[in-house]
């Protein structure tokens, strides 16, 4: 694993483009591990804890469209920062999902859709961001979130499921 | 739908539901992000080399896992450490340590007869160009310190006493084991093979109880140079 970093990071190609995301993103970044976490301390954490990850998983960086490449770094930024604020609570609040789901009925459109999905569960949200959006391994997922694969599988699936049920009522083609 | 268009069409509601929150105004309440000295001279080290700055990140977090091990070690001695006290036979077998090797970790482990005083406080005098003492953690029957340079960069210098129920291990990953000499006392340098990965040298000091450790991106000669100026310092200097 660690002579596959060498070889993504080695170059100064490489060394340039990650000094171009820091640059034009790491401000936008900070902003919303303070917002989250409300402590500079931690904040630093968070956005440091976000670029570790970033450059272990930088091979990546080259699938993503530019566009999104804001959104998958203030992704990951903010699963770190939710980290923090778990470990710092010490415990992990319920999340009702089936009291969520009901909710699926009142989307008519695809902005209520994109509403709805903002306002996940927080695991289902980090899992099915880790998952989809940045490509990490269940066993990644279930390291970093402190919670069971069984767990991470049956948010992954439930989110799909949602989705997917949504998609075939609303007949939404995209 | 398959799934690869379920997760298509997953990617794209994800993505536009973080494009909404970003675009939602900045609570007045949240505290603007005001970057720390450390925070910025970090983040200058991780601009510089960041897989080096990656490994020595990685490495502060498993060093201060392995701190709080050590200190619950201790707490166990408080514990159950009285039964040394009354039982002659127990003080009589004592053996201060043992070097064991489980798979890709060294693990020194200490069996001497608890100390219950405070730990003296070391420095090390011939620093490198540059760099200060920027951290010393003082836990019972343990101190860490941290130097630091303008570009981040670090060196641990760590020391323990080596009482029994503790224990300091040293985890391997692509690593040569040389052992070496310091200043008479036997050590152990750990060279890792990984470029940009800290190599370590420790040494325990038999009349004093305690085992020291320097660790930093330095050859055997560097380190040796700095664990051969470890001296007594004052820390209201």
């Amino acid at each position: 694993m660690l002579s596959f970093f060498l070889a993504v990071l080695e170059s100064d190609a490489d060394r340039q483009m990650f000094a171009a995301i820091y640059d034009q993103h790491h401000s936008q970044m900070e902003c919303v591990a303070i917002k989250i976490l409300k402590n500079q301390s931690d904040a630093e954490d968070a956005v440091q804890n976000a670029f570790m990850q970033v450059i272990r998983h930088f091979e990546k960086i080259y699938q993503i469209p530019c566009e999104n490449l804001p959104f998958w770094l203030i992704s990951i930024v903010k699963n770190e920062a939710y980290m923090i604020l778990r470990k710092n609570k010490k415990t992990v609040p319920l999340e009702d999902w089936s009291a969520f789901s009901k909710r699926a009925a009142d989307v008519s459109d695809y902005d209520a859709l994109v509403e709805l999905f903002s306002e996940l569960p927080d695991t289902y949200r980090q899992v099915l961001e880790m998952k989809v959006l940045l490509g990490y391994a269940d066993e990644e997922i279930s390291a970093h979130l402190g919670i069971s694969k069984t767990a991470v599988s049956t948010r992954a699936s439930r989110g799909r499921q949602l989705l997917k049920e949504i998609l075939e009522k609303e007949g939404f083609q995209l | 739908m398959t799934e690869q268009e379920l997760d298509r069409i997953m990617r794209r509601v994800l993505i536009d539901s973080l494009k909404t929150e970003a675009e939602q105004p900045m609570e007045e309440q949240a505290p603007l992000f005001e970057e720390t000295s450390r925070y910025r001279r970090q983040m200058h080290a991780m601009l510089v080399n960041p897989l080096r700055w990656l490994h020595r990140r990685e490495h502060t977090v498993w060093r201060k896992a392995a701190q709080r091990i050590a200190i619950i070690f201790l707490v166990c001695v408080l514990t159950f450490g009285g039964v040394m006290v009354f039982s002659p036979t127990a003080r009589a077998t004592v053996v201060r340590w043992v070097i064991e090797w489980y798979g890709n970790t060294i693990n020194y482990l200490y069996t001497g007869e608890q100390n219950m005083e405070e730990l003296p406080q070391y420095g090390v005098l011939e620093l490198p160009d540059g760099y200060i003492e920027t951290a010393r953690d003082i836990a019972p029957g343990l101190v860490a310190v941290t130097y630091e340079d303008q570009n981040g960069d670090v060196i641990y210098f760590d020391y323990s006493f080596m009482h029994q129920g503790t224990q300091t291990d040293f985890i391997l990953t692509d690593d040569v084991v040389v052992d070496v000499m310091v200043d008479q006392m036997d050590g152990k340098f750990i060279e890792s093979h990984i470029p940009g990965n800290f190599n370590s040298l420790t040494w325990i000091a038999p009349d004093l109880n305690i085992q020291f450790a320097i660790e930093g991106c330095f050859d055997l000669e560097g380190l040796l140079h700095m664990a051969e100026s470890i001296s007594l310092c004052n820390l209201l200097k």
